[in-house]
């Protein structure tokens, strides 16, 4: 009897589902190409994915009239270049995954990678903090090859306010010249998704600015201020090199998802130098564990590719 | 008149030897054998003797007999580790690399506990399959059945809360994706994950939780059931194993448990404890960099035993991925031995001749039928944007679960007519296809996803 109920349950979900879908897409198939080519362009996460986005989206569109302006990739692109548009509004649930100093890497529900933009940190940390491993809804824009947060609200309900309704970037105190400083930001590559092979080595002529417990501090030759980690504490600081402020530094290292990973840093005057990693660019810190160990079925964090 | 003198035949070695058992040794005769278990402290967790069928390998495999010797295994290792580990943020870490470098044995120490850590999840669940496919939870054993799935439950639980202790990149990032699952839960989900997590976060509160939760709340626990289920296999006694045609493969006489199984057992426990010790010492436990929480590994993935759960959550809205799944996977689980049973089929391998043919389909179905499945979602079926005016919840979640549960009834219908099948021999082919199913998406989970969770072939996973 109850089984009978159950097969019925499912059999008019299904036919319901069927249904809903050809209610859904008729109209919308012959009114307009575009929408659909918009949904191919940003594949796992259209606003009306989720529920609440869908209406921000709805809302933006409607004060900006953006829709049309998606139809061709060149008149996209050209709009690229001006400084208020942002795109598409757009919204996710997301997993911080990494956070860089304008932007972070996040996971979407079904695992696709993507980085959002969200201006400078000191104006979002000071009215919250953002963690890796936090799930977080992201209200936002995209244009076609960048998403930039305009909100972001935290699981207990924290609000992260980036940027207006429109767009415009809340720490600049106006539009004029927000986009230009993104893309900018963009360009040095230090947020952007850098996959390297362990063999490209770089090597930076640098400053030490400071000496920490973590690593130093360095500004390179072209200006660049970067904070080294070194891995762990004791393992570099037993090879017995005193680094001070001011002292000239040889470093070679990798750029790595966005982090710079030190493999050496040689003190140019002295030539003392302290060994962090291998040339596969493995942690020497990790012991002999690592080298002999094949790690079974536990596997690597970072799938081997190399 | 002299008194009456102990006579004293023996020389005093020998008589503290006698000593410590209280009956004569060795055995002269069977009653002298019986008496021996039932005055042994340890031999008494069997019956004195047992029916002479069941001693076969081939009926358990030894596999409950060597889930007991690797909790014994990681009972002995686990606290030696713990002279070498303090449960902090700051230490974790560098006490791992200590041990490994300076601890005598410290390496083989961590990979024994390691590596039987790992074996017990995979032993358990075969178990728990040989006792499916031989009916051997028929009643009266049902609620042992039950107890299994507890202790099931109880030893991923300390895997997970082990996993951590190294606070290694691994560690951290596995416990952060696995426990994240858990906030999926509707009201009481993010509570209870902060409440396990000492916070919102995996953080040094995690790690004093996880800690006690793994030394001592889990083992005892394990130990108090495993010691319930063993009482209630010798009160119940083992099913009797039968060949496919019914008959019994030998005369069911009964013999003594010394030597007859006590024998076995000893040598079966001797070799696995060789092999493993063996593997341990070739292969060592991973250890990455130490954790940090600033900086995610790409692709962040949980233990392996969670992968077929990580995987399902790719495919369906986290509420149906992560909660309404494995919660009614569970309760059928444990519900299984509830179902009526053909009486004719305890105790037989598969049931009956249909019942392995319909096996052998039901594995090759769970072989197709779960990777097609996974590529249709991956690249063609995409449920939200068809169905844009349903919530999600709905769209990607009871949408296709509704359509899952009528293809297994389907499933279930044909193998039922096609083989002229009784309910029992089809509802162990349905089993069979699920659990096939779960492996196979525990496989892609682990083996077949990149960097972003993203699906890889077999030719880009070997490349
Ligand atoms: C740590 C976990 C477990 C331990 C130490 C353990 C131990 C044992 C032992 C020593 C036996 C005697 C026969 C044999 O070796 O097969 C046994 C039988 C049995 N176990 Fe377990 N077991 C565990 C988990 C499970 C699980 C997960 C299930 C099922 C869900 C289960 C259900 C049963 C049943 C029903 C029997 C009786 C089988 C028969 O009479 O044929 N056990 N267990």
């Amino acid at each position: 009897m109850w089984k009978k109920a159950i097969v019925a349950v499912l059999v008019l979900t299904i036919a319901a589902a069927v249904v809903v879908a050809v209610i859904d897409n008729l109209p919308s198939a012959s009114a307009a190409d575009q929408p659909v080519a918009e949904a191919t362009a940003v594949p796992t996460a259209t606003g009306n994915r989720f529920g609440a986005g869908g209406q921000a989206a709805g809302q933006a569109a409607g004060q900006h009239g953006q829709d049309n302006q998606g139809s061709g990739a060149a008149v996209q692109q050209e709009l690229n270049q001006s400084v208020d548009n942002v795109g598409e509004a757009w919204s996710a649930a997301v997993t911080v995954a990494e956070l860089g100093d304008v932007g972070m890497h996040v996971t979407l529900e079904d695992g696709t990678p993507l980085y959002i933009e969200l201006g400078p940190s000191f104006f979002w940390q000071e009215q919250g903090t953002l963690e890796p491993g936090d799930i977080v809804t992201v209200d936002g824009f995209y244009n076609g090859d960048q998403y930039h947060a305009a909100s972001i609200t935290k699981a207990d309900g924290t609000l992260l306010a980036l940027r207006s309704e429109t767009g415009q970037p809340l720490w600049s105190g106006g539009a004029s010249n927000a986009g230009g400083a993104q893309h900018g930001d963009q360009a040095n590559g230090g947020t952007g998704e850098v996959q390297v092979a362990p063999e490209d080595w770089v090597t930076l002529d640098a400053t030490v600015l400071t000496v920490n417990r973590n690593g130093l501090t360095i500004e390179s030759a072209d200006g660049e201020t970067l904070a080294l980690s070194f891995g762990k504490a004791s393992f570099w600081q037993e090879q017995a090199v005193q680094f001070a402020a001011g002292d000239a530094v040889t470093i070679q290292g990798f750029w790595q998802d966005g982090q710079f990973q030190t493999g050496q840093v040689t003190k140019v005057a002295t030539g003392e130098r302290i060994l962090l990693r291998d040339p596969n660019g493995r942690p020497l810190w990790g012991g002999p564990g690592r080298q002999g160990g094949n790690g079974g079925q536990g596997g690597h964090s970072a799938p081997v590719t190399g | 008149m002299t008194a009456e003198l102990d006579p004293r035949p023996e020389a005093l070695p020998q008589r503290v030897w006698d000593s410590v058992q209280r009956d004569q040794l060795p055995p002269v005769d069977d009653r002298d054998r019986m008496r021996l278990v039932m005055n042994n402290l340890v031999l008494h967790i069997h019956p004195s003797k047992v029916s002479k069928p069941t001693l076969r390998f081939t009926y358990t495999w030894g596999l409950g007999g060597l889930s007991l010797l690797l909790i014994a295994i990681l009972a002995g290792t686990g606290v030696l580790l713990m002279f070498a580990y303090t449960p902090s943020p700051d230490q974790a870490y560098s006490d791992m690399l200590a041990l490994q470098s300076t601890v005598w044995y410290g390496q083989l120490l961590r990979n024994l506990h390691h590596w039987s850590g790992n074996l017990l999840v995979v032993v358990t669940f075969l178990h728990l399959l040989r006792v499916f496919f031989t009916g051997g939870f028929r009643t009266p054993r049902e609620f042992n059945w039950v107890l299994g799935v507890a202790m099931l439950l109880l030893v991923v639980a300390a895997n997970f809360t082990g996993y951590l202790l190294p606070w290694d990149q691994l560690a951290y990032w596995a416990v952060t994706v696995g426990s994240s699952l858990m906030s999926y839960v509707p009201l009481v989900g993010e509570p209870l994950r902060n409440f396990l997590l000492g916070g919102p976060e995996v953080s040094g509160a995690t790690l004093t939780n996880f800690y006690g939760l793994h030394v001592a709340i889990i083992p005892l626990t394990l130990l108090g059931i495993a010691s319930f289920h063993i009482w209630r296999v010798r009160k119940d006694t083992l099913s009797i194993p039968h060949n496919v045609d019914g008959s019994l493969p030998e005369p069911n006489t009964k013999v003594t448990t010394v030597p007859h199984l006590v024998s076995r057992e000893f040598v079966f426990a001797l070799v696995m404890t060789g092999l493993i010790l063996m593997w341990s010492v070739w292969v060592n436990a991973p250890l990455e960099e130490a954790a940090n929480p600033d900086h995610s590994p790409n692709p962040a993935k949980a233990a392996w035993y969670f992968m077929g759960l990580q995987e399902l959550l790719l495919h369906f809205h986290p509420t149906f991925g992560a909660i309404v799944i494995p919660v009614l996977a569970l309760v059928a689980l444990a519900l299984i031995p509830y179902q009526r049973f053909d009486l004719s089929a305890e105790g037989i391998w598969f049931r009956s001749r249909r019942g392995r043919q319909m096996a052998v389909v039901a594995v090759i179905a769970g072989l197709v039928l779960t990777p097609a499945l996974v590529l249709l979602d991956e690249y063609w079926l995409d449920l939200p944007e068809l169905l844009p005016s349903l919530p999600t919840i709905i769209a990607n979640g009871w949408v296709p679960l509704a359509a899952l549960l009528l293809g297994l009834l389907g499933f279930y219908e044909i193998m039922r007519r096609a083989f002229r099948a009784t309910a029992c021999e089809t509802r162990q082919s349905l089993f069979i296809l699920l659990v096939v199913g779960f492996v196979v998406l525990t496989v892609i989970g682990v083996a077949f996803r990149g960097e972003g969770m993203a699906l890889m072939w077999p030719w880009e996973v070997l490349s």
